[in-house]
């Protein structure tokens, strides 16, 4: 299992692991914060996203709030053939599963934050 | 020049035969005066050698050789289909590289896609050029009841099991007591076609009691499982490549320089320049999924490809979440469950296998190109506009010369694995 400790942090207070990768939305507003299992991500095969979400003002998350998870590749004009399923495991805390990068080259994972249908998007590159 | 004497090696840090765990990249490897630099070797590596064939959780009789045995009764037996003529064979021979040597494929009829090569069938993720079958049990299935292919039935498959002796002993051995049914004693075929309702065999199908239906399905998915046992063994490995990986791992200069010098540059091209393992990558030499590589039609009606075989597959009552299935657990089947339907899917389809690739053609889903040659010169130029969808970005025109398209066709004629057992290639004897 992974060395995330996950727990619920409610929009504030948040604890992360240092050693954690790190990405920042759009807006500023929010750190996404990820790891991945297995790490490395092993080529064509199914692997899970941990993300610990938190927000830059350590504000409450917005009622409704949810997480969207996909990945392309800029270069090649497509992403992957699956669709994630991302699932809360409490406040700020998601597990992401069905990634799966079936090419070598440059990816692009995207973690988008859901406020009232509009999309917050966090982009992490990753070399496969 | 030629030889060991000849050999420059320098293989740079341990490449993994040592026992000994890695550290950093490999270094660039001369042979001759071929020089692969180290990003080459990297992907080399990644190429060899070949792993025991993946579990099949679905079908838990995948590995059964009593299964196996069925199996391969049943893929030569004609009486499958509606002329008794057409069976798994007609169009996947073992002569042929487990293909027929035609573009399109003849059953019943001429069907509109090239048959694939059954080489390492095992190790795919999806099946059919489309990938509408999650399984190779449930691909098996397809072409029985296919009109153009042997136009048989479930019913017709059903009998066939029950009033061949030595089938049905096979069968009963494997998976368990055959079951009866309440009626239909002279009704020879009968499947579901939901799209036609009048027709003969639909209309028989749905006057057998419910529970009769179940039956038969039941048992078509156990020839589906026996079919796969079969196939499960058609696998192509140590091919003078994969020789050369291993003497690569061992830093045996001698055994390195076996490969012809066309084919070392062959291999410089295809993993480096080429970008060919950006879809052919891996021991089976395909990522299991699906590109498109913007083939025009080819004055052929529009295929669609991908896009509406995720929907099919997604829905077959005989995929790896369905009742038929032995483990229908989402862990099971997480292609499956994750699948979906993206724009990009229109018109692609699946990356084929380049093991014992060299005798398999004609090549592409629709068998356009009569040899290696002619596919290499087309991603060299990729003269084509995409007869649907947009074509896989990645892919630009090499712009090979003459040589190095002889030297990747040279390259590809090094990945032939050993032959397999003759009693493989034929019925099994009684």
């Amino acid at each position: 299992m992974v060395a995330l400790i996950l727990t619920p942090v409610g929009g504030c207070r948040v604890e992360p692991e240092p050693t954690l990768d790190s990405a920042t939305t759009a807006s500023g507003d929010y750190t996404v914060r990820y790891e991945f299992e297995p790490d490395p991500i092993p080529r064509n095969e199914h692997f899970v996203m941990h993300v610990l979400l938190s927000r830059k003002d350590g504000l409450e998350f917005a009622p409704g709030l949810s997480v969207v998870v996909d990945a392309d590749m800029p270069a090649h004009g497509h992403g992957i053939n699956t669709q994630p399923e991302v699932t809360m495991v409490s406040p700020g805390v998601y597990k992401v599963e069905g990634l799966l990068f079936h090419m070598g080259g440059q990816w692009e994972l995207f973690v988008d934050v859901m406020e009232d249908g509009i999309p917050d998007r966090a982009t992490i590159p990753i070399k496969m | 020049m030629k030889g060991s004497s000849a050999l420059l090696l320098a293989l740079l840090p341990c490449l993994g035969a040592c026992g000994k765990r890695q550290h950093g990249p490999p270094g660039p490897v001369m042979i001759r005066d071929i020089t692969l630099p180290s990003t080459n070797v990297v992907e080399i590596l990644s190429l060899s050698p070949l792993p025991s064939r993946p579990a099949q959780p679905t079908n838990q009789d995948a590995d059964n050789p009593v299964a196996a045995q069925l199996g391969q009764e049943l893929f030569f037996d004609t009486r499958f289909s509606a002329n008794g003529e057409v069976s798994c064979a007609t169009c996947h021979q073992p002569a042929n590289e487990w293909t027929d040597g035609k573009a399109l494929s003849v059953g019943l009829e001429q069907v509109k896609r090239n048959a694939p090569s059954l080489w390492n069938v095992a190790y795919q993720r999806w099946y059919f050029w489309d990938g509408r079958k999650d399984s190779l049990w449930s691909q098996a299935l397809g072409p029985i009841e296919h009109p153009s292919e042997m136009g048989g039935s479930r019913l017709r498959a059903y009998r066939l099991i029950r009033d061949t002796p030595a089938y049905l002993k096979a069968y009963e051995s494997v998976f368990g007591m055959l079951p009866a049914l309440s009626g239909g004693t002279d009704v020879v075929d009968a499947r579901p076609v939901p799209d036609n309702p009048q027709d003969a065999m639909h209309k028989a199908w749905v006057s057998f009691p419910a529970l009769d239906r179940t039956a038969v399905d039941r048992v078509f998915s156990h020839i589906g499982n026996a079919i796969e046992a079969f196939q499960r063994q058609l696998i192509s490995t140590d091919a003078p490549f994969d020789h050369f990986v291993a003497a690569l791992r061992a830093g045996d200069a001698d055994g390195m320089g076996k490969l012809s010098d066309a084919v070392l540059r062959g291999m410089k091209i295809f993993t480096g320049k080429g970008q060919c393992t950006l879809c052919h990558g891996g021991p089976n030499f395909t990522d299991n999924e699906f590109h498109n590589i913007g083939l025009n039609r080819g004055g052929r009606s529009l295929d669609q490809g991908r896009f509406p075989a995720i929907e099919q597959v997604r829905k077959d009552p005989f995929n790896g979440k369905g009742i038929h299935s032995d483990n229908p657990s989402m862990e099971a089947n997480k292609s499956l469950h994750y699948v979906a339907p993206k724009d990009n899917n229109l018109g692609e389809f699946k990356t084929p296998s380049l093991r014992n690739v060299t005798g398999t053609g004609p090549y592409m889903h629709d068998g356009r190109f009569h040899s290696l040659r002619e596919v290499v010169v087309f991603y060299s130029t990729l003269p084509d506009t995409p007869a649907v969808g947009h074509r896989e970005e990645s892919l630009q025109p090499l712009h090979l010369d003459a040589r190095e398209i002889d030297d990747l066709v040279a390259f590809l004629k090094s990945l032939t694995g050993r032959p397999l057992e003759a009693d493989l290639l034929k019925p099994p004897e009684p």
